[in-house]
């Protein structure tokens, strides 16, 4: 009796000695963990340079995986979230409305058949970034962007391209990691918007669309 | 206490110069079109039809993909092949899209001819391993210094890799793409036979072009 008692009592300053512990454990687990750090990507649209704009109707397609298309990092036990979502929705209005003369958003292809011309869809293929942990290092990133065009019926290809686009900065310190972030994330979204309006200013099915006409494409040299 | 300082010192100074902490921000580009011969020329394979030319050199030698990748991608498990995909139909416009281009390894006992899908894996896979193998040991930094450099690192490879991918475009009469596909190897650092699908679609009447070239993959 005397052992199973002096037994219960050890068990019982154990639990005590434990629980006296349990208001340090939240803190040594968010100490594990990391925090999350949502990133600011309230970039600017780019400034297009002027262009004739094509009178193809042309119906946009932004569907939810781009429109809610979130990039999240984990670097040293942190997180990093930046939602690229409405940045990325800015940017294919920006750019299809200063190419084309009319453009309507559909959220599915689906429901963009038969209302235009053309369906035009934008697709994030990658995301990655380059960088280090130190105040002075480069920050590189890189997207690519599919952008694919369908006939008015959404039936046959018309046109695909994949749009790489690049930005560079220097990671920064304590205090302007996250300034200098979105810094690098503008010269992206310039690059993307840039290298987008010449890509759809370019192609050649677009032209048919719009004049009624079959044209095959002018022979290009190769590469 | 005192043994154990100069130790960790010197094994992180070991560490970090053994982890390539001199990664360059951009790794040289490759273009097929601008080589001028030598032994490499002799592992490049070409498939035509319909007037559509590609081209596929396997990265199977260690320093080659050092020098264009930073890593030693064969003893990593991943396969590299650079694609040159060319259009001399002076008629008709192809699409080119990378979820049609699949390599197919051929069975052990099995001869190429004979060989089904044994294993066919997109380029995604072989990415996501690249992350996997270059940042698994970064989860765990023992040392801040050291798990910066090999953060570094890891993302400026797996970027140049990004980079570096044969792109999904059209391509119109003369024109010509190029860049690289990824695959996971059945086996790390062990050769394979196979054969690479490109299959391209015909913007006029939308019907497929399937171009098959014979892969002899040998890690050097």
């Amino acid at each position: 009796m005397n052992l199973n008692s002096h037994a219960s009592h050890t068990s019982r300053s154990r639990l005590a000695q434990a629980a006296s512990k349990l208001p340090w454990l939240p803190a040594l687990a968010a100490f594990v963990s990391g925090c999350a750090h949502m990133m600011n990507v309230n970039v600017k649209p780019a400034t297009l340079a002027a262009s004739t704009k094509s009178p193809a109707r042309i119906a946009l397609v932004l569907n939810k995986s781009f429109t809610s298309f979130t990039d999240t990092r984990h670097m040293m036990g942190d997180t990093y979230v930046s939602r690229l979502g409405p940045a990325l929705e800015d940017y294919a209005k920006n750019v299809t409305q200063n190419v084309f003369g009319e453009v309507s958003v559909y959220p599915s292809a689906a429901e963009a058949a038969g209302k235009a011309d053309a369906i035009l869809t934008p697709k994030v293929l990658k995301f990655d970034e380059s960088y280090g942990v130190w105040a002075g290092s480069d920050h590189q990133m890189v997207m690519i962007i599919k952008w694919t065009m369908m006939n008015r019926d959404d039936q046959r290809f018309l046109w695909l391209d994949s749009i790489e686009a690049r930005g560079e900065g220097k990671m920064g310190n304590l205090f302007t990691y996250k300034k200098n972030h979105l810094k690098v994330l503008q010269r992206l979204f310039n690059d993307l918007g840039a290298k987008t309006q010449k890509a759809l200013l370019e192609i050649p099915e677009v032209k048919p669309l719009s004049s009624g006409g079959g044209q095959q494409p002018a022979q290009r040299v190769m590469p | 206490m005192n043994v154990k300082t100069p130790s960790l010192t010197l094994a992180s100074v070991a560490l970090a110069s053994l982890i390539g902490c001199s990664t360059p921000e951009r790794l040289p580009e490759y273009s097929s079109a601008a080589r001028t011969g030598g032994p490499a020329d002799s592992t490049i394979k070409s498939a035509e039809s319909n007037g559509v030319v590609v081209s596929v050199e396997p990265f199977a030698d260690k320093a080659r993909c050092e020098t264009y990748f930073a890593i030693n991608a064969p003893a990593a498990g991943i396969a590299i092949f650079h694609v040159r995909v060319e259009n001399h139909s002076p008629d008709i416009t192809w699409l080119l899209s990378k979820a049609q281009c699949r390599l197919r390894v051929s069975g052990q006992n099995s001869s190429l001819a004979q060989a089904n899908t044994s294993q066919s894996t997109s380029s995604g896979q072989a990415m996501a391993m690249t992350g996997a193998v270059l940042m698994g040991a970064v989860t765990m930094p023992v040392l801040i210094g050291l798990g910066g450099h090999q953060i570094k690192h890891a993302t400026t490879v797996q970027r140049n890799f990004t980079e570096k991918e044969l792109l999904d475009r059209t391509l119109p009469p003369g024109d010509a793409t190029e860049g690289f596909l990824y695959y996971q190897m059945p086996q790390k650092g062990s050769p394979f036979h196979g054969t690479l699908d490109v299959s391209l679609v015909n913007i006029a009447n939308q019907q497929n072009n399937t171009l098959q070239i014979p892969i002899d993959y040998e890690p050097q």
